[in-house]
C-alpha cells in the first residue's frame, strides 16, 4: 500500500489541527464585520434611525448610545468588551437584550427550517437520481421542466400559491397567521418547539394544530429547495451513471438497486456541500417565509430590526448568522472527509 | 469507443429557441412598460372601483385603493426591469475586474477568495435591507445591493475560466512574447471568455430580478406608489386569503416570466459556449 | 472447431439518436471454445468494445443489439435471457477485466465492501467476514502482498498493477467459464504490463478458462493467444489460429496490420490512413487495397472458411493468390 497510514481517522484529525486555528480568526472577522457595518456608518444615521422630525437631542443621544461621537478605536474595544461579557446590547427599538431575545425566536425557526431541509433533501435528491439514471428522456425532461419553473418562482410567489390553493381554495390548511390557531393554548416551554413541547404536555390537539400550521410554510421553503438540489443531483449522479464505474457494476452483475446506490455515494460529497449551503443559508433565507406565514422566527425578526435600522439587532443577527455558517462549514468538510477518500487535506 | 463516434445529439436548436424566446419576452414585456399606451394611469385612484375582479374595463382588477392592476402590471416593468438591468451591470463589472484580478495562483488571490467566502457566508439578502433602508430607499443602493448579493458568484466563475485560460497555451505565448498584463487581459483572455461572460450575465439578470423583487416584497427599494411586482404581490397578499387572487397572480406571473425569461436566455448562452468549447477541444 | 461456449452468428449493435443512427457492430460472426484464448484485434472504432458490451449484454438503449445467434455454453440464448439471470451470467458465467481500474473500481466505497456487494448479489454470502475471508484469499492467491489493508483502503490508494489485480480479482473469484479482457493494459505502466496479462493468462486458460483479449497490440496477442478475430470497420475481416495467420494472413488488411507492427530487423509499415468515405456495397478496405479490383468496390465479400480453422473476408486473398 502506497499511503496505508493514511487511516480516515488521521486524516480528520489532521484537519482539525490544521482548520481549528482559523475558527477564532474567522470569528473576529465576523465580529469586525458586524462592528464596522454599524461603526463605518456616516453620523446622519442617528437621523435616519431616530426617523424624520426627530429632535437635535434625539439624535445626540442616539449618537451617544451608539458610541459614535467617541474615536472608533475606543468604540471597538468598548464593543469587544461588551461581547466578552456575552452581552449584545439592548434593541433600540424594544428596549429587550438582544441575545435572548434572538434566542426565543430560535425554536420557532429551527421547527421549521430542519423538517423543511430534510423534505428538500429526500424530494431532490429523489427527482435528481431519477432524471440523471433516465437521463435524455421522457421522465429527465419533465423533471427538469418543473425544476425550471420552480427556480423561477421567488419564495414568496409559491408560498402565495400555496396559500390560495391550499388554504382558501381547498381549505385543507389553516390560515397562514403564525404557528398555532387561535384556540389553541401554547403548550408550556421546554424545547420551544411547538410540536415537541405539546406531545410533552400530552396535548394532542394543539400538536395536531402544531403540525398543520407548519404544512404550507414548510412546503414553501422545500418545493423551490428541492428543484435546486435536484438540479445538482441530476448533474453529479448524471456524470456517476455514464461513468466507467456503473458499467463496471453492471458487468459485475450488481443489481440495479446497488448500481444507483453506487452512482449516490459517488455523489454525495457534491450533494452534501450544497445541502450545507442550503443549511447556512436557511439561517436568514426564511425570513420571507416567514413574513407571509407571520412565523415569529429568527429571519423575521431580522427583517424588522433592519427596515428599523436597529443597530444592536443588527449586529447581533450578523454575529449569529455567520457563527452558524462558520460552524456548519466546518462541519462539512470534516464529514466530507470522513466519507470521501478523494479528498486530501491540501486540496482545500 | 464507439460512444465518441456517435451522432451528437442535437440539443442545440432547442436551446437556440429558449434564447430566442426568453430574449423576446424580456424586449417585449420592457418595450410595453415603457410605450404601451394605457386606458388607466398606474398611480390613478378609483374609490368607485376598489378590488375589481377582471372585467372588460380592468383586465386585471383592481387593488384596495382602486388603482388599475394592469396599468401597474405593465408598467412596473419601467422601474423593474432597468433596475434589474443596472444591478447586472455593477455585478458585471465587479465580477469580470474582481475574477480576473485575483485569477493568478498566488498567495494574495487565494486570500482575497478565503475573504470572499466569509462575505458570502453572511446573511447578504437581509443586510442590504439595511443598506437600502439607510440610503432612504435610493434606487442606485438597490442596484448595490444585487451586486453585493450577486458579484461574489460572478467573480468565482470569471476567476475559474480564468485559471483555466492562463494555463493555456495560446495565453502562454502571449505573456512570452511580452504583451503586458493588462493587454493580455483584454485582447486575449476577454474574448475568449465571451459566452461565459454573457451566460453569467443572463443568470445574474434572473438573480437581480429576484433581489428587486424581495425588497420591494419585503417594503424596502421601489416602494408605492411607483409601481413594482414585488410590492404589488405583497399588497395583494393581504386580499389573497379573501380569494382576491388577482392582485398577486398577474405581478407574480409577469416576475415569473422574466425571471425564466433570463434563465432561458442562460442556458441557451451556455450551451452555446458548452457547444464551441466541445468543438474547439476537437 | 468446439464452438460450445460461444457462438455468435450475424451479431449487430446500433446506436440510435435523433440525427442518425450509427452501426458499430454490422453482422459479425465468431464462435469461441472452451479453455481457449481469443485476440480480439482492430483499430479504435472497429467495434471491438462494442462486442464487448453484446457479450455482457450491458448495450443500453440508444443502443440495440440484434443477431441470428448469441448463445453462451450452448444452452443461455443472450438476446432473450430474462434481465435477472443475465446478471447472473455476468460475473459468475462472465468475467470481465476493463481498461482502467482507476475508472471501473468504485472511488469512494473500499475495496472490501465492493467485493462484499459482489458475492452478495451473486448468492454466495451476506456475511461480510465470509466475503472478507474469501476476497482476501483470491487476492493473496494474485500477488497482492497484504491482502486486508487492500481490502479496507480505496482504489485510489493502490498502484496501477495493484489495482488491476484486484480486478482481475473479481473477474475470476466465481469461476465464470470465459473472462473477456478489454484492453487490460493500455492504462497501465509498461513495466507491469506483462505481469498483469501473464497472471491474466494463468487465470484464466490456465485454469481451464477461455479468454477473449481485446487489444490493438499484435505482439499480446502473439504471446498470449491461441486464434485471433481481426475486425475492421464492425466486420470480422479475419478469423484463424494465431500460428497460422500471423506467419500467412489471408487478408491484406490483416497484412498491412502484421507490417505495421515494429519488429527487429526491419522497418514497420504505417497502416494506410483510413478513408472517411467507404465504398457502401463493397469492400470496405478497397479504397485502401492494393489488390482491390472492380468487385471489390461492388461487393462485400462475405467470411469463407479457407482453411482448417481459418476464414477471410476477401475476393483476393493472400495465400490463396500466393499459392
Amino acid at each position: 500500500m502506497k499511503t496505508s497510514n493514511r487511516s480516515p481517522n488521521g486524516r480528520i484529525l489532521r484537519l482539525l489541527v490544521r482548520r481549528l486555528p482559523i475558527i477564532p480568526i474567522s470569528l473576529l472577522m465576523i465580529v469586525l464585520i458586524s462592528f464596522f457595518l454599524i461603526a463605518l456608518i456616516p453620523q446622519s444615521t442617528a437621523t435616519a434611525i431616530a426617523g424624520q422630525g426627530a429632535t437635535a437631542e434625539r439624535v445626540a443621544e442616539i449618537n451617544r448610545e451608539l458610541g459614535l461621537n467617541l474615536p472608533i478605536w475606543e468604540q471597538l474595544l468598548r464593543y469587544l468588551g461588551r461581547l466578552a461579557h456575552g452581552d449584545l446590547g439592548l434593541s433600540f427599538y424594544t428596549q429587550l437584550p438582544v441575545w435572548p431575545d434572538l434566542v426565543s425566536h430560535l425554536p420557532a425557526t429551527l421547527e421549521l427550517v430542519i423538517p423543511a431541509l430534510v423534505l428538500a433533501v429526500v424530494l431532490g435528491i429523489a427527482w435528481g437520481t431519477l432524471g440523471g439514471y433516465f437521463a435524455g428522456r421522457f421522465v429527465d425532461q419533465g423533471v427538469r421542466a418543473v425544476g425550471s419553473a420552480l427556480q423561477a418562482m421567488p419564495e414568496f410567489l409559491v408560498g402565495l400559491l400555496l396559500i390560495y390553493v391550499v388554504f382558501y381554495t381547498l381549505g385543507w390548511a389553516p390560515a397562514p397567521t403564525g404557528r398555532l390557531g387561535i384556540t389553541s393554548v401554547t403548550p408550556p416551554t421546554v424545547t420551544g418547539f411547538y410540536t415537541v413541547d405539546a406531545l410533552i404536555a400530552g396535548d394532542g390537539a394543539t400538536f395536531s394544530d402544531a403540525v398543520v400550521h407548519l404544512v404550507l410554510p414548510v412546503l414553501t421553503i422545500a418545493l423551490p429547495l428541492s428543484a435546486v438540489l435536484a438540479r445538482i443531483t441530476r448533474a453529479t449522479v448524471g456524470d456517476a451513471f455514464g461513468g466507467a464505474h456503473t458499467e463496471y457494476a453492471r458487468a459485475l452483475g450488481l443489481p440495479e438497486r446497488q448500481v444507483v446506490r453506487y452512482a449516490l455515494v459517488d455523489a454525495r460529497t457534491s450533494i452534501l456541500t450544497f445541502v450545507a449551503a442550503c443549511i447556512a443559508s436557511m439561517v436568514g433565507g426564511a425570513a420571507i417565509v416567514e413574513i407571509i406565514f407571520n412565523w415569529q422566527g429568527v429571519g423575521q425578526w431580522a427583517v424588522t430590526g433592519m427596515t428599523n435600522l436597529d443597530p444592536p439587532q443588527i449586529q447581533g443577527f450578523v454575529l449569529f448568522s455567520g457563527t452558524v455558517t462558520l460552524l456548519v462549514y466546518i462541519a462539512l468538510d470534516l464529514l466530507s472527509m470522513a466519507i470521501d477518500p478523494r479528498i486530501s487535506i491540501g486540496d482545500s | 469507443m464507439p460512444a465518441s463516434r456517435l451522432p451528437r445529439i442535437r440539443l442545440g436548436r432547442w436551446s437556440s429557441a429558449g434564447l430566442v424566446v426568453g430574449a423576446t419576452i424580456l424586449i417585449a414585456l420592457f418595450l410595453a412598460g415603457l410605450f404601451l399606451p394605457l386606458r388607466f394611469g398606474p398611480t390613478d385612484l378609483n374609490v368607485d372601483a376598489i378590488s375589481q375582479p377582471p372585467d372588460g374595463t380592468h383586465w386585471f382588477g383592481t387593488d384596495e385603493v382602486g388603482q388599475d392592476l394592469f396599468a401597474r402590471t405593465v408598467r412596473a416593468a419601467r422601474t423593474d426591469l432597468p433596475l434589474a438591468l443596472g444591478g447586472t451591470a455593477l455585478a458585471s463589472v465587479l465580477g469580470i475586474a474582481g475574477g480576473l484580478a485575483v485569477s493568478s495562483r498566488s498567495r494574495w488571490s487565494e486570500r482575497i477568495m478565503r475573504g470572499l467566502d466569509a462575505f458570502q457566508s453572511l446573511p447578504l439578502l437581509i443586510l442590504t435591507i439595511a443598506l437600502v433602508v439607510i440610503a432612504d430607499n435610493s434606487l442606485i443602493m438597490v442596484a448595490v445591493a444585487i451586486a453585493l448579493v450577486s458579484g461574489p458568484f460572478y467573480i468565482r466563475i470569471v476567476r475559474s475560466q480564468a485559471i483555466v485560460l492562463r494555463e493555456s497555451r495560446f495565453i502562454e505565448a502571449a505573456v512570452a512574447s511580452g504583451a503586458g498584463t493588462a493587454r493580455v487581459m483584454w485582447k486575449h483572455m476577454l474574448p475568449n471568455m465571451r459566452s461565459l461572460i454573457l451566460a453569467q450575465t443572463a443568470l445574474t439578470g434572473a438573480v437581480a430580478l429576484l433581489v428587486v423583487a424581495a425588497l420591494s416584497f419585503i417594503g424596502v427599494g421601489v416602494v408605492p406608489p411607483t409601481p413594482s411586482w414585488g410590492a404589488m404581490i405583497r399588497i395583494g397578499s393581504g386580499q389573497l386569503v379573501t380569494g382576491q387572487w388577482w392582485a398577486v397572480l398577474f405581478p407574480g406571473l409577469a416576475l415569473f416570466a422574466c425571471i425564466i425569461s433570463f434563465n432561458l436566455v442562460a442556458d441557451g448562452l451556455r450551451d452555446r459556449a458548452g457547444r464551441k468549447r466541445s468543438a474547439g477541444a476537437r | 472447431m468446439n464452438t460450445s461456449l460461444m457462438e455468435v452468428e450475424n451479431l449487430r449493435t446500433t446506436y440510435r439518436s435523433p440525427g442518425g443512427s450509427f452501426e458499430a457492430v454490422r453482422g459479425v460472426s465468431f464462435g469461441l471454445a472452451h479453455g481457449r484464448s481469443y485476440g480480439l484485434v482492430g483499430e479504435s472504432g472497429s467495434g471491438k468494445s462494442s462486442i464487448v458490451r453484446a457479450l455482457l449484454g450491458l448495450v443500453r438503449p440508444p443502443g440495440e443489439v440484434t443477431a441470428d445467434t448469441l448463445r453462451f455454453d450452448g444452452r443461455l440464448d443472450l438476446l432473450t435471457t430474462p434481465a435477472k439471470q443475465m446478471r447472473q451470467v455476468r460475473g459468475s458465467g462472465i468475467g470481465y477485466v476493463g481498461q482502467n481500474p482507476f475508472g471501473a473500481l468504485h472511488p469512494v466505497l473500499t475495496v472490501g465492501e465492493q467485493y462484499h456487494q459482489f458475492l452478495r448479489a451473486h448468492g454466495r454470502t451476506k456475511r461480510r467476514r465470509e466475503s472478507r475471508e474469501l476476497a482476501a484469499t483470491v487476492l493473496a492467491d494474485l500477488g497482492l502482498p497484504d491482502p486486508e489493508a487492500v481490502l479496507r483502503g480505496h482504489a485510489g490508494q493502490l498502484s496501477g498493477g495493484m489495482a488491476q489485480r484486484v480486478v482481475l480479482g473479481f473477474s475470476t473469484l466465481l469461476d465464470p467459464k470465459l473472462v473477456i479482457a478489454d484492453e487490460p493494459t493500455t492504462a497501465l505502466d509498461v513495466t507491469v504490463q506483462s505481469q498483469v496479462l501473464d497472471l491474466l493468462a494463468d487465470r484464466t486458460t490456465g485454469a481451464g478458462r477461455s479468454l477473449l483479449l481485446v487489444t490493438h497490440d499484435l505482439a499480446v496477442v502473439a504471446q498470449y493467444c491461441d486464434e485471433v478475430i481481426v475486425m475492421r470497420k464492425g466486420h470480422v475481416v479475419e478469423t484463424g489460429p494465431v500460428a497460422s495467420v500471423f506467419p500467412h494472413p489471408l487478408h491484406p488488411y490483416t497484412a498491412a496490420l502484421l507490417a505495421s507492427v515494429p519488429r527487429a530487423g526491419t522497418a514497420p509499415r504505417p497502416l494506410p490512413a483510413t478513408s472517411v468515405a467507404a465504398a457502401a456495397a463493397g469492400c470496405d478496405f478497397a479504397t485502401l487495397c492494393s489488390r482491390a479490383g472492380p468487385e471489390c468496390h461492388d461487393h462485400r465479400p462475405e467470411l469463407v472458411e479457407r482453411d482448417t480453422g481459418r476464414a477471410a473476408a476477401c475476393h483476393h486473398s493472400l495465400v490463396e493468390a500466393g499459392r
